[in-house]
């Protein structure tokens, strides 16, 4: 058994093992953020190309 | 596919959609016109083959092969029979106006009597014959009917049977032919007047019924098609399995959207979606006045219901279909139709991506998120052994959505479980649950069970609410900008099957946790 750490040492600890996870996210979060810009301007695209006014507003009011 | 005359186009553009997106179709329902494309999509016809307004070609060429006569949709309504269809759309489209001029051609027609028997009383006889018989013959043809749907049901008919059994030709395409040999069910709703209740066509319940038959009998609104008649097996406690002749008219006015006929397949298999295409729209907004009340009502009637069918929510997602197309409108330019089928392509698309279930086939858009918060929370509480002494266990990140049609409940979506996206469109109550504290606070929230006792709501206790409860023992909540940019306020729910400590170290971690799930759904719009 090692030795059980202060809670001043465990709150470090805490801080090393999220700080070491954040990398990990801080490589991804990048290409999420791509992806999702990527994806909202492609749902603006194609609402703005439904030519039928009345299809076009029933798709946008969807979810709101 | 819900019911709307000449609106039905937008199915097209819907099946569309669903094709484009490769979902597996385990059944097709219609009613009215959307009978006529639920038949034909279980057969297995897409929606190109129908429309296609790339190539810029319809399906009316094949029709026309079959039925030389047939060259126009409005043609299907046999010959000369279009001329009163578009008079009886004229009239609908101005009632007040319609009613006026029949009253007026009364009046004239009583005066001219009238003068006509003052001068001789042979020629007033006469003509007060004639004009009886006028009215008779009137009254007859709208009882009758002013389409037919003769050279429709062959047509039907031969296209069934060409896509589904092309070496059997003249094989009649029946009920029990689906849902069977990797084929998607049927369900054809329409009203039965002989037993004045609501008929549906299904492999299970009809299996010898005609497909054409059932599809003729969905689509025939009274006034606009002679109402058919029907060879059907006597259920009735009397006479048991004899063959009788039903009359039938449109499913429209006992049931317009029909995605209940999937509530048993829904029970069985509740992982599986039902999408329901509306067709929506009035051709006429303004508000009733003494005069135009039975248009109203008639409409009403008609389509008024459509909210009952989507009560049942779990699983159901509402596609409404709004167009600028008339009820009666089947004469619009071919352009315009390749323009209303892209248009509703596009709409239907766009409404299907923001439902993003996880049983579609790729999740992985929006559940990468749900991925990412799932691997740093099982990360953290691997290493951190003090806080979470039994290891992470069984970790389940999901994004709490709430849907427009959802009053009491939310939908859980993009779910991960152990680092995998998890084949589930659920439904969370809110009362007594850790969401909706969330939903009333808009902050963050942290419980571990057991849970505060307002929780504990005895009455109104859900076994869904249990189930979960009897899994987790921690439970975070995090309100988080909507990832699909919808205005609907939207939580991320975290829970894990083993206990973690309670005490400042856990909540400094909670914090970290809460920092990182906000990071992660950050809208594009704000880096």
């Amino acid at each position: 058994m090692g030795k059980r750490l202060s809670d001043e040492d465990y709150r470090q600890r805490i801080l090393e093992v999220v700080a070491r996870a954040d990398l990990r996210l801080d490589r991804v979060l990048p290409e999420l953020r791509k992806e999702a810009a990527e994806n909202l301007a492609l749902r603006e695209a194609r609402l703005a190309s439904i030519t039928d006014e009345k299809l076009r507003k029933s798709a946008e009011a969807w979810g709101k | 596919m819900s019911g709307g005359g000449a609106r039905g186009l937008l199915h097209i553009g819907a099946m569309g959609a669903i094709e484009e997106r490769d979902y597996e179709v385990l059944g097709w329902a219609g009613t009215s016109i959307g009978a006529i494309f639920a038949a034909l999509a279980a057969a297995g016809y897409r929606a190109d083959d129908l429309i296609d307004p790339e190539r810029r070609t319809t399906i009316m060429s094949k029709i026309n092969g079959l039925n030389p006569r047939v060259i126009t949709i409005t043609d299907l309504f046999g010959r000369f029979r279009w001329v009163a269809i578009k008079n009886l759309r004229r009239d609908i489209r101005n009632p007040a106006q319609a009613v006026l001029s029949y009253c007026g051609t009364l009046i004239v027609m009583m005066a001219l009597i009238i003068w006509a028997s003052s001068q001789s009383w042979v020629w007033g006889g006469l003509l007060a014959l004639a004009f009886i018989g006028l009215i008779l013959a009137l009254t007859a043809m709208l009882l009758n009917g002013f389409g037919r749907l003769r050279w429709l049901k062959e047509i039907l008919r031969r296209l069934l049977q060409e896509r589904m059994f092309p070496d059997e030709p003249g094989r009649i395409v029946r009920m029990s032919d689906f849902g069977r040999h990797g084929r998607p069910t049927l369900k054809i709703v329409a009203a039965n007047l002989t037993t004045k209740q609501l008929q549906l066509f299904s492999p299970e319940l009809t299996p010898e019924v005609d497909i054409a038959d059932a599809v003729m009998a969905s689509i025939a609104l009274p006034v606009v098609f002679r109402l058919p008649r029907i060879l059907m097996r006597d259920t009735s406690d009397r006479q048991v399995g004899q063959l009788r002749r039903d009359m039938f008219a449109d499913g429209g006015i006992v049931s317009n959207l029909p995605a209940w006929p999937f509530d048993e397949e829904r029970a069985i298999d509740p992982h599986v979606p039902t999408l329901a295409f509306e067709l929506v729209g009035n051709d006429n907004k303004s508000a009733p006045r003494h005069l135009t009340w039975p248009m109203a009502f008639l409409r009403t009637g008609l389509f008024g219901s459509g909210e009952l069918n989507l009560r049942a929510a779990n699983g159901l997602v509402h596609v409404p279909l709004d167009s600028q197309i008339g009820l009666l409108d089947f004469d619009i330019p071919v352009g315009r139709v390749f323009e209303i089928v892209t248009s509703a392509r596009l709409a239907s698309g766009h409404i299907l991506d923001q439902v993003q279930t996880a049983s579609t086939a790729d999740p992985s858009r929006m559940a990468a998120k749900n991925l990412e918060i799932h691997e740093f929370i099982r990360s953290t509480l691997s290493t951190l052994r003090r806080l979470a002494p039994r290891g992470p266990g069984r970790i389940r990140v999901a994004t709490a959505v709430r849907d427009p049609d959802l009053r009491l409940s939310m939908r859980l979506q993009f779910c991960i479980v152990d680092s995998a996206p998890e084949n589930v469109l659920e439904l969370v109550p809110r009362e007594g649950f850790v969401l909706q504290h969330a939903v009333e606070t808009g902050q963050p929230s942290f419980f571990t069970e057991p849970l505060p006792h307002r929780f504990d709501l005895r009455n109104v206790s859900t076994e869904r609410r249990q189930a979960l409860k009897a899994e987790a023992r921690w439970y975070l909540v995090v309100p988080v900008p909507d990832p699909l940019d919808r205005s609907n306020p939207c939580f991320v729910l975290a829970t894990g099957t083993r206990a973690v400590a309670s005490g400042p170290d856990t909540q400094l971690l909670v914090e970290y946790f809460i920092d990182r799930i906000r990071k992660i759904y950050q809208s594009p719009a704000q880096n």
